[in-house]
């Protein structure tokens, strides 16, 4: 609709007759004819494309998937740093407390899918690039540190006066304080 | 001008090319740090989406989004390096036109990136390397095409070895992907002024168009150039008119594409998100123009100072005081530096720097003006001592402490004492021998504090490493 109004202004209007001479109005004509044209053009390509490739799945692919040159195995190498000021009351904090060092996080609790705290271990695991193992009762392993006979992984928790966890299926309590060690 | 000065002229544009390349690899990936400009990766990950999914999926901030989706995106591990909030995610995302997405994200596809977090700073900034590269040329040609060869090229040298230029080139936003594009529709008017061929009309106006498909704020060349197919004065009024119908009519139909492109994806998020935008919170405020003349902003806490871009807006001045004389360079360099200015204020929101790089460029070739008339055609040495001054000291005391330098202070003093007498010298002698070897070692003056300026801009740069980094502001 648009496009004849804009075709049939340049053909019928006196205005622009006085402004424009032949040669650029005749230009302009051809030109606006071969726009309209590009415009369906990439309606439809946008809309082919669209309905090609996109699915959900592909999406969560795109926006969960992590750089393959990402990985690592030590649990403990990185952290979250800071405080996400703008999820005020809505985040969890975890502390991984390996031999030598200490990996800490704030994690914003909108960010998290699953909200029990081993989706919470998975979610970390998959954003510093280590894996993770855990179980509704258990942490199996977090990166190459797994449990053993003569090491084991255990959490405690700020909201239960920091006893260890037992059920990690559990949902997490915002603002809680999460600490796990390998001991 | 001879074939020999053409073929030093381009000689020394190879030089400065490849010192340019040089300079703007060091540290490329590293320094400004990751995460400190988000909108990097969030341009290309509406890129890669738009390639991957058929839809723009990016981070955006607007309210207009009926819904967002928080994510850690840890590209680079920017979490363990200060940036704490999780990404807000919008789709689709209509915050910017999709071209510098597709740009940068499709250089990113090109290496094999398929998910966000393969879209780092090393495969992200190389595109902006090279545009950085393209715009020393492009600043060459504007140059040599407006007056001389020799202005390019002291336009040309002073984009390569400013620090504030380098770095923020090297920046993944819509800014510096349109900047080529307005150098160019520049350059296409200039032609088109000069031979009346319509062709470069016509590509000055698809530049133009084009720009505004990057980003919004890209319509600084269609207004610059309207304006300046308006201020021809060889032209009559309808060639004026006519011409500026035919800029503006394909101009602008080709920046509605983000029209049909966001219609034609979501029209109802499309309309929200393109009101809401309207409405951001304007941080910079009615000292916008202030903090602009004084601040070298990077990103949007960040400040590099290399005292190019105060000569910059003082060359502008000295461009509005002589535009009668200068017709052509006030026409195609204060003018659209004006537009900057006009657009950064209707446009601005929060005070990030990235808003004011198109001026960059610009007020390089604006600086160039009054150099080149000192060292080439013997005039204004005063005007070029004084901007000269600006980022000598700039640098300096970059490079340099204050306590360090005060050994070297009574040597400053009494040598810029010496020298601002001897510029400000007016002619006392009747005897042309004599006048005409003062005019040469003004002159010669004024080129060695030019060359200086670049040394120490160079030496300044060299060393912003990614420690330096840290402290850039105490700087």
């Amino acid at each position: 609709m648009l496009g004849y109004y804009v075709i049939g202004l340049l053909h019928n209007c006196n205005f622009m007759n006085k402004i424009l001479d032949g040669h650029t109005l005749a230009f302009l004509r051809v030109y606006s004819i071969i726009y309209l044209v590009f415009c369906v053009f990439l309606v439809l390509l946008l809309k082919s494309h669209h309905r090609l490739n996109y699915s959900y799945i592909k999406l969560s692919q795109v926006l969960t998937g992590s750089n393959s040159q990402k990985i690592t195995d030590d649990p403990c190498m990185y952290s979250i740093n800071g405080e996400p000021l703008s999820f005020v009351n809505n985040y969890v904090k975890v502390f991984i407390h390996c031999k030598d060092r200490t990996s800490s996080n704030t994690v914003a609790l909108p960010a998290l899918y699953d909200k029990t705290v081993s989706g919470l271990l998975i979610e970390l695991g998959r954003i510093h690039g280590y894996k993770v193992e855990v179980n509704s009762s258990t942490i199996i392993s977090l990166g190459n540190l797994s449990t053993t006979n003569n090491f084991t992984w255990y959490c405690t928790s700020s909201s239960s006066d920091y006893k260890k966890i037992t059920d990690y299926s559990r949902e997490i309590v915002p603002t809680e304080i999460i600490d796990c060690y390998y001991q | 001008m001879t074939k020999l000065s053409k073929y030093l002229a381009l000689l020394f544009l190879a030089l400065i090319v490849f010192l340019g390349l040089i300079l703007r690899l060091r540290y490329f990936a590293q320094v400004p740090f990751p995460g400190q400009n988000v909108d990097e990766y969030s341009n290309s990950w509406v890129g890669l989406s738009l390639i991957t999914l058929g839809y723009p999926v990016g981070n955006s901030g607007l309210t207009g989004y009926p819904f967002t989706n928080y994510h850690y995106i840890n590209v680079d591990r920017i979490f363990s390096q200060g940036e704490n909030a999780p990404q807000s995610i919008n789709y689709p995302w209509f915050d910017h036109p999709p071209l510098m997405g597709l740009v940068i994200g499709g250089f990113a596809y090109t290496n094999e990136a398929r998910v966000f977090e393969d879209t780092t700073l090393l495969i992200i900034r190389k595109p902006m390397v090279i545009l950085s590269i393209i715009n020393i040329f492009l600043i060459y040609l504007l140059g040599a095409a407006l007056v001389n060869p020799y202005l390019g090229l002291i336009a040309a040298g002073i984009y390569t070895f400013s620090p504030y230029a380098i770095i923020s080139s090297r920046v993944a936003t819509a800014e510096n992907g349109f900047i080529p594009l307005i150098l160019l529709a520049l350059l296409f008017l200039l032609k088109f002024r000069k031979t009346n061929r319509l062709i470069f009309l016509l590509l000055s106006a698809i530049m133009s168009g084009v720009s505004v498909l990057f980003k919004l704020s890209g319509v600084i060349g269609i207004i610059a150039g309207g304006l300046i197919l308006l201020s021809d004065i060889r032209k009559t009024i309808f060639q004026k008119v006519q011409n500026f119908t035919v800029f503006a009519y394909i101009s602008l139909s080709i920046a509605a594409l983000f029209v049909v492109y966001g219609l034609a994806i979501d029209p109802a998020i499309f309309k929200i998100v393109l009101l809401s935008n309207a409405n951001r919170f304007y941080e910079i405020g009615p000292h916008a123009v202030f903090d602009l003349l004084t601040q070298s902003k990077i990103t949007g806490t960040i400040f590099v100072t290399d005292g190019w871009k105060l000569a910059g807006f003082f060359s502008l001045f000295y461009l509005l005081a002589k535009r009668k004389k200068l017709t052509n360079v006030y026409q195609f360099i204060a003018l659209p530096i004006i537009v900057v200015i006009l657009i950064f204020i209707i446009f601005g929101s929060f005070h990030f720097g990235w808003y004011t790089y198109p001026l960059i460029p610009l007020l390089c070739l604006a600086v160039a003006i009054p150099l080149y008339r000192s060292i080439i055609k013997n005039k204004d040495f005063v005007v070029s001592y004084l901007l000269l001054l600006l980022p000598i000291g700039k640098n300096l005391i970059q490079i340099i402490t204050i306590t360090d330098f005060q050994k070297f202070a009574g040597a400053w003093r009494f040598g810029l004492l010496v020298l601002t007498l001897f510029i400000l010298l007016p002619k006392l002698s009747t005897n042309e021998q004599l006048s005409n070897n003062v005019v040469f070692a003004k002159k010669t003056l004024i080129l060695i504090m030019f060359l200086t300026a670049l040394l120490l801009s160079a030496v300044n740069y060299y060393l912003i490493t990614p420690e330096a980094w840290y402290s850039i502001n105490n700087r």
